[in-house]
């Protein structure tokens, strides 16, 4: 059935690309990390018998290979050990950063969504010479600025000297919080989605079964939004799917602006508090979410569409 | 000349499947006139950076106590920070970090992605499936997180950036180089070079490169003003260039404080970030679009 | 021709109606939903303050709230409000007065002391204080897996406390409850100021069924004893207190008081005067400048409680053996303009390691002021004539309020007379390990009193015995280790101060470190706060807050 054995292969790839991530962060962060993990974590009060004791247990004292299956052991039952700073097990604080950042991946993704398809589709409608010009100055222009100036920019105007939305935080979930962050996130992404949107029906609109439904009389608005829509809604979705993941991780210096309690801020400052084993944990969940939405978008895409199938191999 | 420009766009075709550059689809209806004005802003900035060692502005880095925090002046056109530095002279030699940091982390990215492409692409099988699971697992980072754990452990420094872009840049390249050598590696003229005996570094130079040139162009624009993207919200975070040198990201992230009543600080690094990168990223699209002639005829 | 573009111009029109339809409804809802949340902490507060908020604005979470484990100003702030333990400090004085105790006794030699607690101070989950709860509280936070890292600094003289956090025994031999209200402590030696250090949390009572639970962990969820209790705690954004309404002491004026995390200081100055936060607690230099004219804050000099210096690691080239070189560049630092320009008067110029605002501080206790041409001259003593031979050398400093400025200006300073630095930020967590753990050589830092002595900072950070935690110099001198034995065993205040003084001197004169300037922590203040008091030890006195019910 090639059917399962498609699923099955990137099932697989998943794994190989999972465990590779996995091993590369392990050796870079446990092995290029000055400092010995015992000796941080217990501070410099301990007897060495303590310290050497606590190496023991944790596996320090075994050949390399040793503890990074130990790890890699750990780390499928989604224990990332104990934060050197916070005396906490690593899972337990992710738990407390995760929703935070879903939360504004969450409400990037929707205005993205909105305003990329919102947008595409505008341009496909409206196919003046002048107004995709601007839009493409537009869209350039969105692309380039960096999300902190953009944040700032939005903060001060929207926040600061209009006084419409909140500042910064997470305000007890408070969707008006969510608008800012959000919008400055959602900003470079929703481009790309519009861009996508904007090709994809561009081309869908040239196919036989458009230039027919045409012919019998049907408008041009009208066969886009009935028939060319439907198809052109693919690589929409998929592009959505990788955003996801990029937005999940890419959050970082957005929750930074916005003191938004979120994953991406969490891992950033375990990283200057050299707080491997959060940090570890913090990258490999967020690049785990990325990897498997990835597959799942790539396989539910499959289903839809049988050529991917044939081409999804090894390569492309 | 002609039949090269032929085999450039051809090649095109399947690279732009590889989603970095779907947003250039959107740029097809570029006019050249886009191109012409990317090239002069891009080229402008390149000329400010090269030239500002031999403008007559104040030291960057020198401080001078009895001259801080002052409002824009004919002496200080954009004022002077807290430890009375010429924000104008700071603005322009910031421009130099930027552009280093955008064009050797390209640079590096691009010469691993040949040597690793160009390896997957010649010797297929095995080795090809490793080394491109292998650009998988560095694809599978999103690029921000990942050199911000670079910069926290191996500290701030431009040498450090580089990699920490770099190495998350690279994947992309060896993807570009790979394709184009399977699909160079069937067509005739390769294999009866490779009859007659040309060794494969003679292919890869006379057949590989041209083929790849258009779209490495364009790639490198964009990855250039994401290298540069990048480099300012590393710095803005603390983890780029080395104070006291200056950066823009930095400087913006020293005058966030003072929006109201110093609204230029912000304003000033701020926009250059933006129109440096804008320039690349202009200068990308119209390069695609140049290649990519059924596109004009769209909107006729 | 015409109709059908304005048609297709009417359905493109369509589609951003819809979106723009759904945009303004999501913040609608949103704004619907957020006034249910503010209608409860805008109505008007009752007498004693149940239904008053306050909320000040700190940059970051507390490393951790169990008291065994705080360990930076923060989470001490919070914690000594959520723990009251056997004294406390004069809020405005910073003298030790009676908590839990009600009072105690010396022998003799002051090597035991026995206090007497008070009846009737409960736990928060209504079980009465005792004795034991100290003996409980003070084992498990010297044992070593607990992790404490103030414990064994602040309880060191107690008899067996070494033994304990060496892990060699699991009983702190010197610690004895006689009777539910009677606890004996004894010391290794005379230790006269001993009681003056037990106001830090470390020392608080801990209730042995709560932090001994399996189900949760203390340090998220720590029962106390204090003014206030723990509701909550959002990682990364806030922490709720609740007034402890059956606290023995005076009970605090406002119902709730949350601390909101802001990393970023422009942030928190914006929240300021959008109204969410009465305090901003620490306010950067240059950002002051402009609040100090704007009328709708009100800005606050704090208290002097920090020493801002720059150390040498004295165990590595080139400071090792080198008196003249550290000396060089005490006199090649200008104070005055740093403290004056680059931090914009918010510190004082140092004139020795003990801040001015200390009891028993001593004016210029430093030999040391600005001289480029003695610094020119010493350095050439030094054997590096103009810098010539000199290792390049970093000062690295911890990315947290205006340290990277303070470091760009001594980079200068001495580039100034000749000697080369690179600067290098770190994050205060990476910093703090590599500083302790002898890996920088050169390195900025401030130093915060941990109580009201002079003890904290001079025996803390210059007794060899200290070297590998908080000597962060390696600094051992036998005649300062004698002095400061002497003062700890001193019972008279004054000559105890005047010893602790000499000692000073002598650290200096070695050089050890460069003092740079004495902090002071800039509030800035929503006119709504009525009251506040910022403590000697840095803190916002939380049982004193009185706010406006507006």
């Amino acid at each position: 059935m090639p059917f399962f054995r498609f699923i099955l292969y990137r099932l697989l790839q998943m794994v190989v690309v999972l465990l590779g991530a996995i091993t590369i962060l392990f050796v870079v962060l446990y092995l290029l990390v000055p400092g010995d993990a015992a000796q941080v974590s217990l501070g410099n009060h301990a007897s060495p018998e303590a310290v050497e004791a606590l190496r023991s247990h944790l596996g320090l004292d075994r050949p390399i290979w040793e503890q990074y299956g130990l790890y890699l052991w750990r780390a499928i039952h989604l224990d990332f050990g104990t934060s050197y700073d916070l005396n906490r097990s690593v899972s337990s604080i992710i738990a407390d950063y995760l929703p935070a950042t879903a939360y504004l991946a969450g409400g990037a993704l929707l205005l993205e969504t909105l305003f990329g398809i919102g947008w595409g589709m505008y341009l496909t409608t409206n196919r003046s010479l002048r107004l995709s010009s601007l839009s493409t100055i537009a869209s350039a222009i969105l692309l380039s600025v960096p999300v902190f100036f953009l944040g700032l920019l939005l903060q001060y105007f929207f926040a600061s000297k209009l006084k419409l939305l909140p500042i910064s935080g997470l305000g007890g979930w408070n969707p008006l919080n969510l608008v800012l962050p959000a919008l400055s996130l959602a900003a470079a992404q929703s481009v790309i989605i519009a861009a996508v949107m904007k090709t994809t029906l561009a081309e869908e609109m040239r196919k036989p079964y458009i230039l027919a439904a045409r012919s019998r009389g049907l408008s041009r608005s009208r066969a886009m939004r009935s028939h060319a829509m439907r198809n052109a809604l693919g690589p929409v979705v998929t592009i959505l799917g990788i955003d996801l993941g990029v937005l999940l991780g890419g959050a970082m210096i957005t929750e930074i602006v916005f003191s938004w309690p979120g994953l991406g801020r969490m891992t950033y400052y375990a990283a200057q508090a050299r707080d491997v084993p959060l940090m570890l944990g913090g990258v490999i969940v967020l690049v785990i979410i990325f990897i498997v939405i990835n597959t799942l978008i790539d396989i539910v895409y499959g289903l839809l569409d049988p050529r991917v199938r044939l081409g999804g191999g090894f390569g492309e | 000349m002609v039949s090269s420009q032929k085999a450039l766009a051809s090649t095109w075709e399947p690279a732009q499947s590889n989603g970095i550059l779907r947003a250039g689809l959107l740029q097809r209806l570029m006019k050249n006139r886009t191109a012409i004005a990317s090239l002069t802003l891009a080229g402008f900035i390149v000329l400010i950076a090269l030239l500002v060692p031999l403008l007559p502005i104040q030291d960057p880095l020198l401080p001078d106590y009895d001259q801080i925090m002052q409002s824009p002046s004919s002496g200080h056109f954009l004022g002077t920070d807290l430890h009375g530095r010429d924000q104008l002279s700071r603005l322009l030699w910031a421009s130099r970090t930027s552009l280093l940091v955008g064009i050797v982390a390209t640079l590096m990215a691009v010469s691993a992605g040949i040597v690793i492409g160009g390896l997957a692409g010649y010797s297929g099988s095995i080795i090809d499936s490793l080394l491109m699971r292998f650009s998988d697992i560095f694809l599978s980072f999103p690029a921000i997180l990942g050199a911000i754990a670079i910069m926290a452990i191996l500290g701030p420094g431009r040498q450090n950036i580089f990699l920490a872009i770099a190495l998350f840049t690279w994947p992309v390249f060896a993807r570009l180089f790979r394709s184009t050598i399977l699909s160079v590696k069937e067509r005739t003229f390769v294999r009866a070079a490779r009859v007659l005996g040309s060794s494969n570094m003679r292919i890869f130079i006379r057949h590989v490169m041209p083929n790849s040139a258009g779209p490495l162009v364009s790639y490198t624009a964009m990855a250039v003003a994401g290298a540069i993207l990048a480099e300012a919200g590393l710095s803005f975070i603390n983890l780029g260039v080395q104070r006291p040198n200056p950066s823009w990201g930095m400087m913006l992230a020293e005058s966030m404080g003072q929006f109201e009543q110093a609204p230029w600080l912000i304003l000033a690094p701020g926009t250059a970030v933006t129109l440096t990168a804008l320039s690349f990223i202009l200068l990308g699209t119209a390069v695609t679009n140049a290649l990519d002639g059924k596109n004009a005829r769209e909107y006729q | 021709m015409r109709t059908f573009s304005m048609r297709n111009f009417g359905r493109s029109l369509n589609i951003f109606v819809v979106f723009l339809v759904a945009i303004i409804s999501l913040i609608t809802i949103s704004a619907l939903g957020g006034c249910g949340d503010n209608s409860t902490d805008k109505s008007a507060g009752d007498k004693n303050g149940a239904n008053l908020s306050f909320s000040y604005a700190e940059a970051s979470d507390p490393s951790a709230l169990d008291p065994a484990l705080v360990d930076e100003s923060i989470g001490g702030n919070i914690a000594r409000y959520l723990f009251d333990g056997l004294v406390s400090y004069d809020s405005s004085s910073g003298e030790v007065k009676p908590a839990v105790a009600e009072s105690w006794d010396f022998n003799d030699e002051a090597t035991v002391i026995t206090f007497h607690l008070r009846k009737g101070v409960n736990f928060t989950n209504g079980r009465a204080v005792n004795a034991q709860d100290f003996v409980y509280a003070w084992t498990r936070a010297l044992d070593p897996a607990t992790k404490s890292s103030m414990a064994s600094t602040i309880l060191e003289p107690v008899k067996g406390a070494g033994e304990l956090s060496n892990g060699e025994t699991n009983k702190l031999a010197g610690v004895e409850a006689v009777d539910d209200s009677t606890l004996k402590v004894t010391l290794n030696y005379p230790q006269a100021e001993f009681v003056t250090f037990l106001g830090h949390p470390v020392c608080a009572p801990v209730p042995a069924e709560e932090a001994g639970r399996a189900d949760q962990n203390y340090s998220e969820k720590p029962v106390g004893n204090g003014a206030f209790k723990l509701t909550e705690w959002k990682k990364g954004e806030s922490v709720l207190l609740e007034r402890n309404d059956d606290y023995y002491g005076d009970k605090a004026k406002v119902g709730q008081v949350t601390v909101k995390f802001i990393p970023n200081p422009s942030t928190s100055i914006a929240e300021l005067k959008a109204g969410n936060v009465d305090i901003v607690k620490i306010v950067p230099p240059g950002q002051t400048q402009a609040l100090r004219s704007d009328s709708s804050v009100k800005i606050y000099d704090g208290k002097v409680d920090a020493l801002r210096f720059a150390g040498f690691n004295l165990t590595g080239a080139p400071w090792k053996d080198n008196d003249k070189l550290r000396q060089a560049i005490n006199y090649a630092i200008d104070r005055d303009t740093i403290a004056g320009k680059v931090l914009q008067g918010q510190e004082a110029p140092a004139d020795g390691i003990v801040p001015a605002g200390m009891k028993g501080h001593q004016n210029n206790a430093m030999p040391y002021t600005y001289d480029p041409e003695k610094a020119k001259q010493l350095l050439a003593d030094a054997g590096f004539p103009e810098g010539k031979g000199l290792p390049p050398l970093v000062l690295t400093y911890p990315n947290e309020g205006p340290a990277a400025d303070v470091a760009q200006a001594m980079q200068a300073q001495l580039k100034a007379v000749g000697i080369p630095v690179e600067i290098n930020g770190m994050e205060m967590g990476g910093f703090l390990d590599e500083m302790s753990t002898g890996k920088l050589s050169f390195f900025l830092i401030s130093w915060v009193a941990d109580y009201p002595s002079l003890d904290t900072f001079l025996y803390t950070l210059f007794h060899s015995a200290n070297i590998g935690a908080q000597n962060v110099f390696q600094y051992s001198n036998p005649d300062v280790d004698v002095l400061l034995d002497k003062a700890r065993s001193t019972k008279d205040e004054s000559k105890r101060t005047e010893t602790y003084n000499e000692a000073e001197r002598k650290i200096l004169a070695d050089a050890p470190l460069v003092p740079v300037a004495f902090s002071v922590d800039v509030m800035a203040v929503s006119p709504r706060v009525t009251k506040f008091v910022d403590t000697p030890l840095g803190d916002l006195a939380l049982n004193e807050i009185e706010v406006s019910d507006k």
